[in-house]
């Protein structure tokens, strides 16, 4: 009994389940304040990350592409960004960063992006805007290699070790929080100001939950400033709540500036969001506060309500962000349900695999969870086609046919989300984050039950 | 008035307009192709101006300008009434005018760059 | 000026020959703006690249094949789930993609062999399809894959299979439009003329351009029917492969995107001598006329009157309905290209609104003649408008409502102004007489929202109290609120 771990038979992908390296490093820096990020390639890699975006949010990011057209694929696209970045730093006077990311053809191309900023700055910020400081920062994420969670993971090691600046301590904690939801973000915020702790928040995107004003002034943007990550080289520590999608900067930060860096388990879940409060303690000294004893205490009376008696032995196949696949694990196994189907969606599950906590799930559960590396939508198809009996999935809504087509409750987590409404807006993570979870799934579970007439009268009294 | 120069002059343009703001044949988007729609469907157009028996084409091709001119026919008699009392001359006129104009402005004068592409 | 330079634009003036507004008594061919040419790079554009045009417009529709997408895994993941074009096919073309999610060492040594693999893999999982197209991206066509090879190669060593291959490097062109070309163009040479369907009327055509977005395509399918006439080849929406593949026994091209599938259809023309016959299908006039040429070119007449009587007295009334409260109101069109020029009139004529701005992503200068020769004076026409133009167009017209897609609509409802999907349609179809009262309906819907007000109003403004006090006739009032006059309850942080 314990986790067995298998690798997709195939060499293409059928239905891929993640994406690939620069829509992760475009969700990192649309989080930053006064940022607009220049996609080094075609312009479908800008425009199709930015409609995904909008289909989660429901909100505009600007995005912008050196708009790579033949000419550049054959003599290089080094001229692309030159005039790319005079006309963003032109046309926006309140632009402050334009990271700019690169994508499979201009990788392939060979293009020299650090040449080319060292050009722009002596050539053209230095001379038309000596008053104005605006940071050019490559990034460079290959579409071939890795995923969108390197991506996620390269883009924020590469704005930290740009920016990042020792000058006196801050007293702050750096929170890493990972590819999250604005709900998720809040939370955190939330956890942070009950404990008391100091911190700067990378990336925070709670803004992306934005309003309509009645002076029109409302529009979605992430609000780390180039100043908070400049000081994240004088804080106390980093906590890195998703290890593959934020470690490398804090790892960055420990090595170059000696700042230690925490990695806590993604705090879904009890026993995981403990982990990240005594994470917390311990760096800051910071006592637990009572309101959140109550609050876990809230969170584990709505998990008893609901556990032995309707989530119990629910077989789970969950898929998604490493992180967020884990910690849901984690999660089901405290709920009392059966995490019997994990999927990983990129070259990179080899480290998955080796993940001490599924380690450590392995000596908690008296099943088999079935582990798959590389996998995509066609893994989870099969199994279910073959037999494999599920009572609910957990994942992102790219799946939302497998759960349409085979009849399988299916409650949508991480990103994106946009067949259902306003997911973003609630935690996943924290104490809240596993009321909302548990409720969530029962109440998917009950809608189940009362569509297929299977024992839905048990609801009645309850 | 009909029958006189500037009131054929007057109606060709006002039908020009016409034809600019609805049919989609004068835009065809290469030269050749744009050219011979104009002159296949505004010739068919005058022969059925005077003469509303004519008989369909056999081939597909005539036959899609005999439908675009039967319909543009019934238009202008429809948005024209003054059509209707000119004499057959003067409707071949007519229609001779409101072609070239279209020939003028559609294709000879086009500053459209792609209209003199040698492929599609 | 004619044209006109944007304030925001001051620093790209060339944006100017882009941008256009039509003076009383111009010709299109004094102005036309310069549209196809290379984007301006960081201009936020909204263009996407070849390779959407190829799959997400044109081949993601067809209803019977595999999508493989040669390259990594991205341009798979990214144009999957974003269309709404239906088929009677349990929407497979919806549900599934394949990738051949090429990784470094496939750049360094070439991907063909995984090519192969993938294209194997999906037609084991697949047994009943048949069926493929493959796609070159921007990393397999710079290293040089030759997917045509490996396609022959399979369809040799499986036998019952047919590969479709298609060249379209995100770089290539200026745009999706450059896909769109490249697909028709390729499956005219290479597919037109494989296979004989069978002929079940002496009345055939083919429907092109049309996508079947939210079954826009079944509401002329089903016109079709009516009329007995036979749909060899839906290019592309609800299409079915090998049926394009036999778009050469038609009678006539009924073409609706001209934009995406009018090459194939000046192919059809040349190669076979099939008429090309162009119509717009929103709007009650334009599909009853589009209707009368279809019917008159197959002597048909009789059946096209019944139908676009029995269609219009069923829908009419309740266009009349919507139209009585959408005159006077003013619209922007901010799409792809034709929609333009096909809805322009339609929405003026028909329902008494006022386009007044237009703006195209992927559209070509005969575009523009055909949105400025049918659009009005005063109206403003951009070609690849981006963010900031669109905030300064708003500021000068003042709209009631704008068509347009999520990204941009996302945006302009922070401004206040409701917006309809002008691409994947709000509530559709919107094709034919019962789509145009679908149009007309969601416009309705949108414009006279409630929401509106009340975004527009700002509870912190106390003229409220005032407007109270004056009621109360300066009456003593029971409670004492002076306390929260100060802006300390409720004040923002």
């Amino acid at each position: 009994m314990g986790v067995v771990l298998v690798e997709k038979p195939r060499e293409g992908v059928i239905n891929p389940m993640y994406n690939c390296q620069p829509c992760g490093a475009q969700y990192v820096c649309i989080g930053i304040k006064d940022c607009i990020p220049l996609v080094h390639g075609g312009q479908g890699c800008c425009t199709f990350v930015r409609l995904l975006f909008a289909q989660h949010y429901k909100e505009n990011f600007s995005i912008a592409s050196t708009s790579l057209h033949e000419d550049a694929a054959v003599f290089g696209g080094m001229k692309k960004i030159e005039e790319a970045v005079k006309v963003l730093v032109r046309r926006h006077p309140n632009l402050r960063v334009i990271p700019i990311i690169t994508t499979c053809s201009t990788e392939t191309i060979g293009d020299d992006v650090e040449g080319v900023i060292r050009k722009l700055k002596r050539t053209f910020l230095e001379k038309e805007f000596p008053d104005r400081e605006v940071y050019l920062i490559p990034i460079h994420t290959p579409s071939y290699s890795g995923s969108h969670v390197k991506g996620y993971d390269t883009a924020m090691f590469s704005l930290v070790a740009y920016l990042a600046e020792k000058s006196e301590p801050n007293g702050k904690v750096n929170v890493f929080t990972g590819w999250m939801n604005p709900g998720d973000i809040r939370e955190i915020k939330h956890i942070l100001a009950e404990m008391g702790v100091d911190y700067i928040l990378l990336m925070d995107i709670e803004g992306f939950d934005s309003p309509i004003m009645p002076d029109r002034s409302g529009f979605a943007t992430g609000n780390t400033t180039v100043e908070d990550i400049r000081d994240t080289a004088n804080s106390t520590a980093s906590i890195v709540l998703c290890k593959y999608e934020g470690f490398k900067a804090a790892e960055f930060l420990e090595k170059r500036f000696g700042v230690p860096a925490v990695v806590t388990p993604t705090p879904i879940g009890i026993r995981n969001t403990d982990m990240f409060l005594k994470n917390l303690r311990r760096i800051t000294g910071r006592r637990i506060p009572d309101s959140l004893v109550e609050e876990r205490g809230r969170a584990i009376d709505a998990m008893v309500d609901l556990a032995h008696m309707f989530l119990a032995d629910k077989r789970v196949a969950i898929y998604g962000d490493p992180d967020l696949v884990i910690g849901l694990a984690q999660f089901c196994v405290e709920c009392e349900m059966k995490p019997v189907l994990l999927l990983f969606g990129d070259d990179a599950s080899k480290h998955y695999a080796k993940d001490e906590r599924l380690v450590e799930l392995e000596s908690k559960v008296e099943y088999d969870i079935e582990v798959v590396m590389n996998a995509d939508f066609w893994e989870l198809e099969r199994r279910i086609k073959d037999g494999l009996k599920l009572d609910l999935i957990l994942g992102h809504s790219k799946g939302r046919y497998v759960s349409i087509d085979y009849g399988i409750p299916m409650v949508r987590v991480g990103f994106p989300t946009f067949d259902r409404a306003g997911l973003w807006r609630y935690p996943v993570v924290g104490y809240n984050g596993a009321i909302w979870l548990a409720e969530t799934i029962a109440n998917t579970i009950f809608e189940d039950m009362e569509r297929r007439k299977d024992r839905e009268w048990i609801l009645n009294v309850w | 008035m009909p029958g006189d120069k500037s009131g054929i002059d007057d109606l060709a343009e006002k039908i020009y307009l016409f034809i600019q703001g609805k049919c989609l044949w004068q835009f065809f988007p290469r030269e050749w192709d744009r050219k011979a729609n104009i002159e296949g469907i505004m010739g068919m157009a005058a022969e059925l101006i005077v003469n509303p028996k004519l008989p369909q084409p056999e081939t597909l091709v005539d036959r899609y300008y005999y439908v675009e001119a039967k319909l543009l026919v019934s238009d202008i008699k429809k948005e024209f009434p003054q059509v209707l009392e000119l004499g057959e001359d003067e409707k071949r006129e007519l229609m001779e005018r409101v072609k070239q104009k279209l020939l003028e402005v559609m294709v000879l004068k086009s500053i459209n760059p792609e209209l003199r592409l040698s492929s599609y | 000026m004619p044209f006109v330079l944007f304030k925001c634009d001051e620093a790209i003036p060339e944006r100017e020959k882009h941008c256009y507004v039509k003076a009383p008594g111009e010709d299109v061919h004094e102005y036309l703006p310069a549209a196809n040419i290379a984007t301006i790079p960081g201009s936020l554009t909204e263009r996407g690249c070849s390779y959407c045009g190829a799959k997400l417009v044109i081949g993601g529709a067809i209803k019977d094949c595999i999508q493989m997408i040669h390259g990594p895994v991205g341009c798979a993941y990214n144009t999957w789930h974003t269309k709404r074009y239906l088929s009677d096919n349990d929407n497979f073309q919806l549900k599934h993609v394949c990738s051949t999610d090429m990784k470094e060492v496939h750049i360094v040594y070439g991907g063909m062999k995984r090519l192969e693999k993938a294209i194997k893999e999906a037609f084991e999982a697949y047994p009943n399809i048949k069926r493929m197209i493959v796609y070159l991206t921007c990393p397999t066509a710079l290293i040089g894959d030759d997917i045509d090879r490996v396609a022959k190669k399979v369809m040799r060593e499986l036998g019952d299979v047919d590969i479709f291959c298609v060249s379209c490097p995100g770089f290539a062109g200026v745009s999706q439009s450059k896909g769109h070309h490249e697909f028709n163009m390729e499956w005219m040479r290479g597919k037109v003329g494989e296979y004989e369907p069978e002929i079940t009327s002496p009345y055939t055509v083919n429907l092109i351009g049309e996508y079947n977005i939210q079954g826009d395509g079944f509401v002329f399918e089903d016109y079709m029917r009516r009329m007995g006439i036979q749909v060899i080849g839906h290019f592309t929406g609800n299409g079915s492969y090998d049926m394009l593949r036999g778009m050469h026994r038609a009678k006539l091209n009924v073409v609706i995107c001209a934009r995406s599938a009018g090459y194939i259809a000046n192919e059809l023309k040349r190669r076979y001598g099939i008429p090309r016959l162009d119509i717009d299908p929103w709007g009650f006039e334009y599909v009853a006329e589009g209707i009368r040429k279809i019917g008159a070119f197959f002597g048909i007449e009789d059946r096209a009157e019944k139908l676009i009587a029995e269609e219009t007295a069923k829908w009419k009334p309740k266009l009349d309905w919507y139209r009585k409260r959408l005159a006077g109101k003013k619209i922007c069109i901010w799409t792809g290209g034709p929609r333009l020029w096909h809805w322009v009139k339609a929405f003026e004529d028909e329902l008494g609104m006022r386009v007044v701005a237009m703006s195209c992503k992927f559209g070509h200068p005969d575009d523009f003649e055909k949105a400025i020769s049918r659009g009005s004076e005063g109206t403003i026409y951009i070609d690849d408008g981006n963010e900031l133009e669109f905030f300064e167009v708003i500021e000068m017209v003042k709209p009631d409502l704008i068509y347009t897609g999520p990204r941009v609509g996302d945006l302009v409802k922070k401004l206040h102004i409701p917006y309809l999907n002008g691409h994947g349609e709000h509530n559709g179809p919107y094709m034919g007489f019962e789509g145009f009262v679908n149009m007309a309906r969601d416009m309705y819907n949108a414009i006279y929202s409630p929401l509106w007000e009340l975004a527009k109003e700002d509870i912190r403004n106390d003229e409220w109290m005032e407007e109270l006090e004056e009621e109360d006739g300066g009456e003593e009032s029971g409670a004492d609120f002076s306390g929260m006059e100060s802006g300390e309850v409720g004040a923002e942080g």
